[in-house]
């Protein structure tokens, strides 16, 4: 990847996530603000932003750049921990589907059909109320309704690159089929799954933010993007920026991922022009 | 012909797993179904009775289809909480679901092919540009949030619009037309955040068809014949982008779907998806599982649709 | 009737340009049949792509003049240049089934192209179509008409394509490579019938081949091109049994002939024909060249006229001077 090409919108989204990820990291580290903690100068009613509170505070008199801060680590977390799930998931049934072929590929692709057909976020929210909300169901919850995607990339790919004549002289070579897979075929899946990673946490992020403002993801008081806002609507009139910082960094944050995203998908494909 | 009886006949055992997924849940909620629809000053002989009356005494297996006869016959059971036929319940919000979705639908298709043709033809454009730049923030933007946003900037800021419901009660004895347009006030909101998602993902894949299109063969022979750019975007490219955007329309359906559901609820737009959240809320399974499996068959329809209308409309697929 | 003057088409590549077609000039006369051979690189299909402005974004004709008919076709605006594709000039392409769009029946797109440049209305539109079909001998046209392209074989979309143009009764007709997808007995076909509306339209006919064999059956005058340069231009006569220029000699020289006992030497080329990114200095041709000479990678040959008629670009047969490197100008 030529350097020096990449685009204004790569460098910015590029920088914009690493930002949000040392913030993230050193933050909690470094410092001993809590962001339970309240104000007491604002208890009571939420605050405007200002010098002491840049993005304000919220009706617990708890201040919002912090906890977002805080949040931040949250959502991060939730996104990478899914997106792995959804790639181990997703690599292991698409794989198999794809290699095996015959009526184990017609079946699983059947299963993944009726998989794609329901409503994820429905299907999340029932399970959800089914278990308890904790940052570790909505992780595997998240994970595991999201991999259809990449074993349908993965199977894809797998299925143009078995046939072709490098495989067979592999074969012809004497090389195990388990040993073709991993290191002749499944490379090739790489880029997608990478584009796939990228996109996916995005939606991961989107996603445990809906099911926080929900009440049925992170439980308060620990701070995340998604239950910042979930108060935040019967504020509205009087405190809106309660309502618009979590919403506008959780869209700077996914939008970032995407442009990463689309931009890792048209820079490692060699035939595509954009 | 033979594609479409193809595809019905797939989509049969989908529909079966369905029902399956949605039956197990019910089977998985916690708390026994039997005290959920009595006050506990009943008897236990009682108890034990209702249970035998529900067939709870029976293996999973039988439950399950004797469950799914019931449902064919249109019994889905009573929701916990109104005690109400949940068949009656979510057949009565169907139709304010239906408005929602298939114009949001319908706006998106309309909207998504000019945008699609017009950034993809003037490619690197500032229009494309601007349109590819939106796309991706209709993408990232939490759709919920953005209905909240709607809500706080035209009805809460600008009192422009209504901030929820379907239409003003005072209203009920009014003209059609009234009615009508109250009711188009209200569902403005809903729809735009509906718009907005379903444009981005669409436009995007539209724009990159189209792309690809104006390289091929035929559109340069198309040009040597002295056919005017207009004529080549508009009608020979359109068409052959046309068809990959209705597949993708089944695709995105689940989504699309869910989508509506939240906002509905954020809204309280009286549809299937309203009722579907607060039932999660209220753990009314019943009417939850009822919620689900409407929503999936709809979904299920909507593809088999839009397959339909694919092999219809390609003639590669239709004359062979 | 078309006179192409020092043509210059270059193409922007990344931030490099490369000149696929570099000063070229010829003449296709009136009621001709013109063939322009040469092999991949050589800016032949360039060239019918310069005439009727219909290159991709990342090309341009830098220099040079295309007259038809006493108009220079570098001054129209577009929508005049509109006019004359198809109802002037018109071209069909190598790949005849990629050429028609797969969702529209060819009725649809006969008519289309047929109420485009003539005054009917649709039903004249449709019969018109199915009298054409039958000139080009495509069975059954009245049912056909209604089916899709992929419902035919590629030499009838071949055939299509050819009464596709000739719905709009151009003076002339580019035909870039257009039996290269084709089986040879399908290409006799073809030929035989671009011979059979030439005479019975009166059309010029720009033949560009990469096959000397299609372009020895039957054309009036033969331009060689290699690597974006004419190396030689002769009637055919005169280049099969008396090619000049070195590269023409080996490309006659490749043909197969069947006949066993003739063994005629092979006149074999070095190396493959190089990227139009690499053009070789001098003479684009040197390197390959069994008659290369010390001047030959400095000086840019130009053509003259030699004894046997032909014209040809070589030192070899230079008579004058030519200028070092860039800017070498072709008299006419």
């Amino acid at each position: 990847m030529k350097l020096a090409k990449m685009s204004w919108s790569f460098k910015l989204s590029a920088g914009f996530l690493a930002l949000i990820i040392i913030l993230a990291i050193i933050i909690p580290m470094f410092s001993n603000l809590d962001p339970n903690g309240f104000d007491p100068n604002c208890i009571g009613e939420p605050a405007a932003p200002s010098i002491r509170h840049i993005f304000g505070t919220d009706d617990l008199g708890r201040d919002i750049l912090l906890r977002l801060i805080y949040g931040a680590r949250v959502s991060l977390t939730v996104g990478l921990v899914s997106v792995g799930i959804m790639i181990f998931v997703g690599i292991f049934v698409g794989t198999i589907a794809g290699y095996l072929g015959g009526w184990v590929d017609e079946l699983i692709m059947r299963f993944v059909d009726v998989f794609m057909a329901i409503p994820t976020i429905f299907l999340i929210l029932t399970i959800q109320i089914l278990l308890k909300p904790s940052i570790y169901n909505v992780m595997f919850v998240i994970g595991l309704t999201s991999w259809t995607g990449v074993s349908r990339l993965v199977r894809a790919e797998i299925l143009s690159i078995k046939e072709r004549p490098f495989i067979t002289a592999a074969y012809a070579r004497g090389i195990s089929h388990l040993r073709v897979l991993i290191k002749h075929i499944l490379p090739h899946a790489l880029n997608p799954i990478i584009v796939a990673s990228m996109l996916g946490m995005g939606t991961a992020i989107l996603t445990e933010s809906v099911l926080s403002y929900l009440g049925l993801g992170i439980q308060p008081p620990h701070a995340s993007w998604g239950n910042m806002l979930e108060n935040s609507l019967s504020f509205m009139i009087d405190a809106p920026w309660m309502a618009i910082a979590p919403g506008v960094l959780i869209s700077l944050t996914v939008l970032s991922l995407n442009f990463l995203g689309d931009f890792l998908r048209s820079g490692l494909n060699p035939r595509e022009s954009k | 012909m033979k594609y479409i009886v193809k595809r019905v006949l797939l989509a049969i055992p989908l529909i079966i797993v369905m029902t399956f997924i949605a039956f197990l849940i019910m089977k998985l909620a916690p708390g026994d179904p039997a005290n959920m629809y009595m006050d506990p000053s009943v008897s236990a002989q009682d108890v034990i009775q209702l249970k035998k009356n529900l067939g709870f005494d029976k293996p999973v297996g039988i439950q399950y289809v004797i469950w799914l006869k019931n449902i064919l016959k249109g019994n889905m059971g009573y929701s916990y909480i109104t005690s109400k036929s949940v068949f009656a319940s979510i057949t009565e919000r169907l139709p304010a679901t239906l408005l929602l979705s298939v114009s949001s639908m319908l706006l998106i298709i309309i909207s998504t092919f000019p945008l699609g043709i017009i950034a993809g033809a003037k490619k690197g454009s500032f229009f494309d540009n601007a349109v590819t730049v939106l796309s991706f923030l209709g993408l990232s933007i939490p759709t919920f949030w953005l209905g909240l946003m709607f809500i706080l900037f035209f009805s809460l800021k600008l009192d422009l619009l209504p901030t929820a419901g379907f239409m003003n009660p005072s209203l009920t004895n009014a003209s059609f037309l009234i009615k009508a347009f109250d009711i188009g006030k209200h569902m403005l909101l809903p729809l735009l955040t509906i718009l907005i998602g379903g444009l981005a993902v669409l436009t995007r894949y539209h724009r990159s068809g189209i792309i690809n299109i104006l390289e091929m063969d035929y559109i340069k022979a198309a040009r040597a014949r002295g056919l005017s750019e207009t004529r080549i975007l508009f009608k020979h490219a359109f068409k052959n982008a046309a068809l990959p955007i209705i597949t993708i329309l089944g695709l995105s359906l689940p989504g699309l779907i869910g989508g509506s559901f939240i906002i509905e609820y954020i809204f309280s737009w009286p549809g299937m998806g309203q009722l579907g959240v607060s039932a999660i809320f209220a753990r009314d399974y019943p009417i939850l599982m009822g919620t689900i499996l409407f929503s999936s068959a709809l979904i299920i329809m909507g593809n088999l649709l839009a397959d339909i209308a694919y092999a219809w409309i390609d003639p590669r697929i239709k004359k062979s | 009737m078309l006179k192409v003057k020092n043509l210059k088409t270059v193409f922007k590549v990344g931030d490099k340009s490369t000149v696929a077609v570099d000063g070229i000039s010829f003449d296709v006369p009136k009621k001709s049949i013109v063939g322009i051979v040469g092999e991949s690189g050589s800016g032949k299909s360039v060239t019918a792509l310069s005439i009727l402005d219909l290159l991709p974004n990342n090309g341009k004709v830098e220099n040079g003049q295309i007259i038809y008919q006493d108009q220079n076709l570098q001054n129209l605006t577009k929508k005049e240049m509109q006019k004359i594709r198809g109802s002037e000039i018109g071209l069909i392409f190598q790949n005849p089934l990629a050429s028609l769009n797969p969702v529209f029946s060819i009725g649809n797109q006969m008519i289309e192209t047929i109420l485009l440049h003539q005054d009917v209305n649709k039903k004249e539109a449709k019969a018109l179509a199915i009298e054409l079909l039958k000139k080009v001998n495509i069975p059954d046209p009245e049912h056909r008409i209604n089916d899709y392209p992929h419902q035919f074989s590629l030499g009838m979309c071949q055939r299509i394509m050819i009464a596709l143009t000739l719905s709009m009764k151009p003076t002339l007709l580019i035909a870039d490579e257009p039996t290269a997808s084709l089986d040879v007995t399908i290409q006799a076909q073809i030929l035989d019938l671009l011979m059979k509306i030439k005479d019975e339209f009166d059309m010029s006919i720009l033949i560009i081949s990469h096959d000397l064999g299609v372009i020895a059956q039957f054309c009036d005058y033969i331009v060689v091109m290699y690597l974006g340069k004419i190396v030689e231009k002769g009637v055919p006569k005169e280049i099969f049994s008396n090619p000049q220029h070195p590269y023409t000699k080996a490309l006659i020289s490749a043909i197969p002939k069947p006949d066993p006992s003739a063994k005629t030497p092979v006149s074999l080329l070095r190396g493959d024909v190089p990227s139009t990114m690499n053009v070789p200095k001098g003479c684009h041709f040197h390197p390959r060249c069994p008659n290369v000479m010390p001047e030959c990678s400095a000086l840019i040959p130009t053509l003259e006229k030699v004894k046997n008629g032909s014209e040809v670009a070589c030192l070899l047969y230079q008579i004058y001077p030519s200028e070092v490197v860039s800017n070498a100008k072709a008299d006419d």
